[in-house]
């Protein structure tokens, strides 16, 4: 059962803790007299705007003549500056999520004796008091390309952020994709056990999208980026927004291609194409229920979504689709009962039904899986201005989320495809026992384990903010961040048993018959049912400060404590874990006037909590392999796995973390338009892994000879070992442009290499349990080199031009292929387990010859994707936008993953990027 | 700004090796088998082809047979004869082999407080292994190595796995030859051989090997009554020893010195040449032997070699011991009971088949 149970949690990793999102910006300046530079104390700036709740913000200059305004909502805002007895002085500035906007005015008696004039101010797109690498996206960004209208595809836009396996679970620079966090109006989404995102939300109420890759103050802890969101929170006008988007197969090109790696579209083949269509319904209304004080937002969205890949070897049958049907409902609102006060409430659901998710060409819809996913969460903002120089903060809020995984037959209902091999293995039968034909990597009769994954995380992060002056001004906060995290699980193998058949040819033929035994019988596992759960708590106290001793410089020293103990359902304490998290940063403003911007950062992140590794340590049901023995036709005993006697915990020490030293350059080159170069190194030490001691294998790695317990069976210690590292280094090249209202640009060239002996957790990048270096000692030489996740080259450019309602918006993503592996038979795994060339080579044609030993990579990979969008309120005065988005315009088909064991198939395609399509789409704003 | 970036980006690639573990004369894993000739697989247990894709399905047992009267094993492997030679005009004819350590004077250097743990290490890290020059993944192998010796000065145990390098290492001891060709790329000296053959079967590494039995000793059954072990009780492994070819570990047979003789012969083209060859012992089998009828009871039938009724004319470790047979039958006095030793055989019954075979036996 521990199999089901690894099976169970491949894709996953750990949950950090932490990270305070900052959901707001501020707006931050001086007054200074335009002729002599001199201060100007005493002047009052008053900030206005529709996304303010409350009354308009107020801040007099002091004896330098700065002010700074904190926690304004993202938005666009209008600055009065007055002074007793003249007529004020009046800008328009731009907020973003998580960014200051610096605002100098230059004051005069003349300048305040003209008429009131309004000016849009540029703001300074080098980020001239921030460490932080990455960037800020915009629901207006949002809005003017085409994307699959969700957080985790439009981060992708961004340096360095790259959805390496495809999953929509994106890995920021070097970090594996369970190392990204995941933030909704300040409360931390991030799965808490596999580390990936856990929650879908209504696209259209996302406001900002503040994307962090690097350099993060103490107030995060992630080991890999932090991805923020804001939402819609009302205003004190009424606006509904309402939408429809529809993708139809009649609206795309069919992806029927061979399946050899340089095999192009399959131009006589008359199978018919599969089903590929998505249709998506949203609404949402935001307004006042008091003017000034309460606001409120409602959003529904509904998706209906349906794919699947074409007829492939081996069974060459076309699955039935891929089914997504969810709602994505959200409530917010907004009260600020007075200055002083402000809450912020949320409530998210996001409820979905998977069908036939596995698409294998290899399977018959009888052994897919269906699904059912879904959660929902409430968050909890509250800020109180306790004076300019003191604000306290909290955020916390509640997650509960569940994942019912498994055979299709049973959680859902079979779709069968008529005339496709014989009844029987057509006929879906709850308690028959699944069987894989190694021969040609076909499954048969019933699809995986039944598991019911419900985790739940509370949330609680009090801050104080304290601003002051003592050699410079400093900006400094401190919090706590306090988080409890559940797992509960239980699982099932139907039909109790899965049988590994071989040696007697591929299909259904050549499968073992469980009654006879005899001919393609190898080796048969029996599971044992499973329920258990894990908890953990973890506390981090964050200091940070922002230094400014002199104006072109600001110092930004940090350090976190942080501490975690993760324990599971029979009292074991799995990890007990520690922390302590420097970190130092400097910004300097090379030409004085914030236009050329150098950075320097050192932090350290440190994971003390993993739920996973709890999930792991956990004594589930045990799993029994019997190899099949011709001499007497039956099967024998060979090892078993899990069970209480599976594992060993080891829970102090060797926290995992990362450390990071991040270099920056940028120079605003022409108005709003910043050119710059990012190189970040970053090291990862001590990740998690299961360690397995018990099986003695022959030199070869081949045949277990011994168990050092006596006892055949596999036992792993979870651990953080040394040799569990990964190192990334990067340079970023962006131009990050937006001259005017028109155009938005976006470019980014990104050289990286990310190497190491280890390089993930838990076998999550590998796509096969038993691949980890720490399963068979005799292949550790083998775990070397480049990771299965290294991209080393991407490029991303993102454009679009809006002229008078007419937008013209288009991306593109072009990245070298990923390192793979070529695997050989484990007679003893019965699995191509085995390696015999480091990560992401192969060992060429020539056995037994390093010097042929090449890079084996998938190729590289295009996406071009365009949206033409048309506002008609020149029409019908009313804002009603006609909408045509094409992705993978160029209708490429470049291979995804290919068939890598070392088998007749090796280099075989299992998949290729989505064929083009179009979807059509009309928006309505009020 | 390029002034400012460019040495710091290059500064920190060039630490940019991905391969920290397989480089050097790192270990390159096992050798795959899957161009050796079908007799060094082993055989499937199924009772099919054995099959190199599938490593570590195949068993290689040793066949059971009688020298002296004494129970013995020999491992088989085809002999593609006739000729005999191993060197002609001093010239080679087959691979060298790097022995170390072998007069036990000097040995390699183990890390510090080093215990050997199976689970963790492939091999013993307190020996070196022997250094092997080629494999059997081409047609006409002789399991033939000419021995070179090696006397460790200092070398760190396993530190050396490939003849290239062992050439070039200064914490070693042994005499060189200049390379042939020193001008063609990745030339170097060789080692000089010592004289001695000795012949060392390149197996699959990863065939299950059966020692002959009792040769791990033996154990009690549940009903008192003595059963041998084929394989070491304490490592699950049989008799096969563990050397490197080129980085890549591999398992051999150590079938001893092959006694040789130095004759002159005429070649084709009607000259004189300086010949070494190997000289073999003969091995006989009975015409007819026991065995049993379509009804299961017990009758002379025709005899072959490899039926158990073998007989050797030496065991390993006496003068006339040689890994090389020349094949011969002889009609036994009583079908039902073959002579049990070649002093017992009517010499004049005995008739050469014309074949040879490598019939290694195994030494603790």
């Amino acid at each position: 059962m521990k199999k089901v149970l690894v099976v169970a949690l491949l894709a996953l990793v750990p949950g950090v803790a932490f990270a305070v999102g900052e959901v707001n910006g501020r707006l931050k300046g001086s007054v200074l007299e335009a002729q002599t530079q001199a201060p100007v104390p005493g002047a009052q700036v008053k900030v206005s705007g529709k996304a303010n709740i409350g009354n308009a913000r107020i801040a007099t200059t002091g004896d330098d003549g700065s002010f700074e305004i904190f926690e304004l909502a993202p938005g666009s805002y209008t600055v009065e500056v007055s002074y007793q007895g003249v007529k004020p002085i009046t800008k328009r500035v731009v907020i973003r999520q998580g960014e200051t906007f610096p605002l100098e005015i230059q004051w005069s008696a003349e300048l305040a004796q003209q008429e009131v004039t309004v000016v849009e101010e540029s703001r300074r797109m080098t980020r001239p008091d921030q460490n932080s690498t990455g960037t800020v996206l915009t629901s207006d960004q949002m809005g003017r390309i085409a994307t699959d209208r969700s957080y985790q595809d439009v981060i992708q836009q961004t340096a360095s952020v790259t959805d390496v396996s495809g999953d929509g679970n994106p890995q920021i620079k070097g970090a594996n994709y369970t190392q990204t966090r995941y933030l909704i109006d300040g409360l931390d989404i991030t799965d808490p056990v596999t580390g990936t995102f856990s929650a879908n939300i209504n696209f259209d109420t996302i406001s900002s999208i503040q994307v962090l890759t690097g350099g993060m103050e103490a107030q995060y802890n992630s080991l890999g980026g932090v991805i923020n969101l804001t939402t819609d929170g009302g205003s004190d006008e009424w606006h509904v927004n309402s939408s429809l988007y529809i993708n139809n197969q009649h609206f795309s090109a069919g992806n029927q291609y061979g399946s050899r790696l340089y095999n192009g579209i399959k131009t006589f083949d008359p199978t018919p194409r599969p089903v590929t269509q998505a249709y998506q319904a949203n609404i949402s209304v935001g307004g006042p229920i008091m003017k000034h004080r309460l606001w409120f937002n409602v959003s529904l969205q509904y998706d209906f979504t349906e794919d699947a890949n074409g007829a492939a070897p081996p069974l060459n049958v076309t699955s039935p689709p891929r089914r997504y049907q969810g709602v994505n409902a959200r409530l917010k609102l907004t009260w600020q009962p007075s200055d002083k006060h402000r809450v912020q409430l949320s409530l998210s659901g996001d409820p979905a039904f998977i069908d036939n998710e596995n698409q294998d060409p290899g399977g018959l819809p009888v052994t897919e899986t269906g699904r059912f996913q879904g959660g929902a969460f409430v968050t909890l903002l509250y800020n109180y201005f306790i004076s300019d120089k003191y604000q306290f903060d909290v955020q916390t809020g509640f997650q509960f989320n569940r994942l019912n995984v498994g055979a299709q037959g049973i959680l859902r209902s079979i779709e069968n495809v008529p005339n496709a091999y014989s009844a029987g293995a057509n006929t879906y039968d709850p308690q028959r026992a699944q069987h894989v034909n190694v021969d040609d990597s076909s499954t048969w009769y019933q699809g995986g384990a039944v598991t019911d994954d419900k985790r739940y995380t509370f949330q609680f992060d009090p801050s104080i903010s304290i601003r002051g002056k003592a050699a410079g001004t400093h900006d400094a906060k401190i919090g706590l961040q306090i988080r409890y995290n559940r797992w509960n699980f239980t699982s099932y193998t139907p039909g109790g048993s899965v049988y590994t058949d071989q040696g007697a040819g591929g299909g259904e033929s050549g499968l073992c018959n469980e009654k006879t035994l005899g001919s393609g019988c190898y080796q048969r596992t029996d599971n044992q049912p499973t329920d258990v759960w894990a908890q953990g708590i973890s506390t981090g106290l964050f200091l940070q400060d922002k230094w400014q001793p002199l104006k072109r410089l600001i110092i930004v020293p940090g350090i976190r404590f942080d501490w975690g103990k993760v324990s599971n359902n029979v009292g074991q304490t799995v990890s007990n874990l520690f922390g302590v998290g420097p970190r130092l940063g400097f910004v300097v403003d090379i030409t004085g006037d914030q236009k050329t911007m150098f950075k320097a950062f050192y932090g350290r992140s440190n994971e003390v909590m993993s739920l996973l590794g709890g999930a792991y340590a956990t004594p589930g049901g045990i799993s029994t392999t019997f190899q099949y023995d011709a001499s007497s036709n039956s099967f024998q005993k060979l090892y078993q796995s899990g069970g209480a006697g599976g594992y060993r915990v080891d829970p102090y020490g060797n926290t995992p973390h990362v450390d990071e030293i991040t270099f920056s350059l940028n120079r605003e080159i022409f108005k709003d338009s910043v050119l710059q170069v990012d190189y970040t190194y970053k090291h990862f030490g001590n990740m998690w892994d299961s360690v397995e001691f018990n099986q003695v294998w022959d030199p070869t790695g081949t045949r277990v000879v011994g168990y050092k317990n006596g006892q055949a069976e596999q036992v792993v210690r979870y651990s953080r070992p040394d040799a569990n590292e990964r190192t990334y280094q990067g340079i970023d090249f962006s131009l990050e442009s937006r001259p005017n209202a028109n155009w938005d640009l976006y470019a980014a060239y990104t050289l990286s290499w990310l190497y190491g002996a280890g390089g993930e957790s838990f076998g999550q990048i590998s796509p096969y349990a038993n691949q980890s270096q720490f399963y068979n000692p005799r292949m550790t030489q083998f775990y070397d080199g480049f990771t299965a996740d290294d991209v080393r080259h991407t490029l991303k450019i993102r454009a679009s031009y809006l002229w008078k309602g007419l937008n013209v918006g288009a991306t593109l993503q072009w990245r070298t292929g990923t390192p793979q592996t070529t695997r050989y038979w484990n007679a003893y795994d019965g699995g191509n387990t085995n390696r015999r060339s480091p990560t992401g080579t192969d060992p060429g044609a020539t056995p037994n010859d390093t010097s042929e030993i090449s890079e084996f990579r998938l190729p590289d990979l295009m996406i071009v994707n365009m949206r033409v969008s048309y506002d008609l309120h020149k029409v019908i005065k009313q804002h009603l936008l006609v909408i045509v988005d094409m992705f993978n315009l160029f209708n490429l088909g470049a291979v995804t993953s290919v068939r890598t064991s070392d088998t007749a198939l090796f280099g075989l395609s299992t998949g290729r990027q989505k064929p083009f399509q179009m979807q059509l789409g009309l928006r309505y704003n009020y | 700004m390029w002034k400012l970036w460019m040495p710091i980006a290059a500064l920190s690639l060039a630490a940019c090796n991905p391969y920290t573990r397989f480089v050097g004369d790192s270990n390159a894993g096992a050798v795959d088998p899957r161009n050796f000739p079908p007799a060094y697989l082993g055989i499937d247990p199924s009772g099919g082809p054995p099959d190199p894709t599938n490593p570590g399905s195949a068993v290689l047992m040793a066949t059971p047979a009688l020298a002296g009267g004494d129970p013995v094993g020999y491992y088989s492997f085809p002999f593609d004869g006739p000729d005999l030679s191993l060197a002609v005009e001093g010239k080679l004819i087959v691979p060298l082999a790097y022995d170390f350590d072998e007069d036990g004077a000097t040995k390699c250097v183990a890390p510090d407080g080093y215990l050997f743990d199976q689970q963790r290490d492939a091999v013993h890290y307190d020996e070196q292994g022997n250094i092997f020059t080629a494999l059997p993944d081409s047609g006409g192998y002789l399991p033939v190595v000419a021995d070179v010796k090696v006397a460790s000065n200092g070398l760190p145990c396993q530190d050396v796995k490939s003849e290239s390098t062992v050439v070039e290492r200064q914490d070693v001891t042994l005499e060189l030859v200049p390379a042939e060709h020193p001008n063609q790329p990745l030339a170097h000296p060789t080692g000089k051989p010592s004289g001695v053959f000795y012949a060392r079967p390149i197996i699959d590494p990863s065939v299950d090997v059966h020692g002959p039995d009792g040769y791990f000793g033996y154990y009690t059954d549940d009903n008192g009554t003595p059963q041998p072990y084929s394989v070491d009780p304490n490592t699950g492994l049989g008799p096969q020893k563990w050397g490197w070819y080129q980085r890549y570990l591999l398992a051999y047979l150590d079938g001893g010195i092959i006694p040789t003789l130095t004759k002159d012969v005429t070649n084709k083209e009607g000259g004189a040449q300086h010949v070494v060859e190997m000289i073999s012992q003969p091995i006989y089998f009975p015409t007819r032997h026991p065995g049993l009828d379509d009804q299961g009871n017990s009758v002379p039938v025709d005899g072959a070699l490899g039926e158990g009724y073998d007989l050797l004319t030496a065991k390993r470790g006496s003068a006339m011991y040689s890994p090389l047979c020349e094949v011969y039958s002889f009609i036994p006095l009583d079908e039902m009971a073959p002579e049990t030793s070649v002093g017992d055989i009517d010499l004049s019954t005995a008739q050469p088949t014309g074949e040879f075979i490598w019939c290694i036996q195994v030494q603790k």
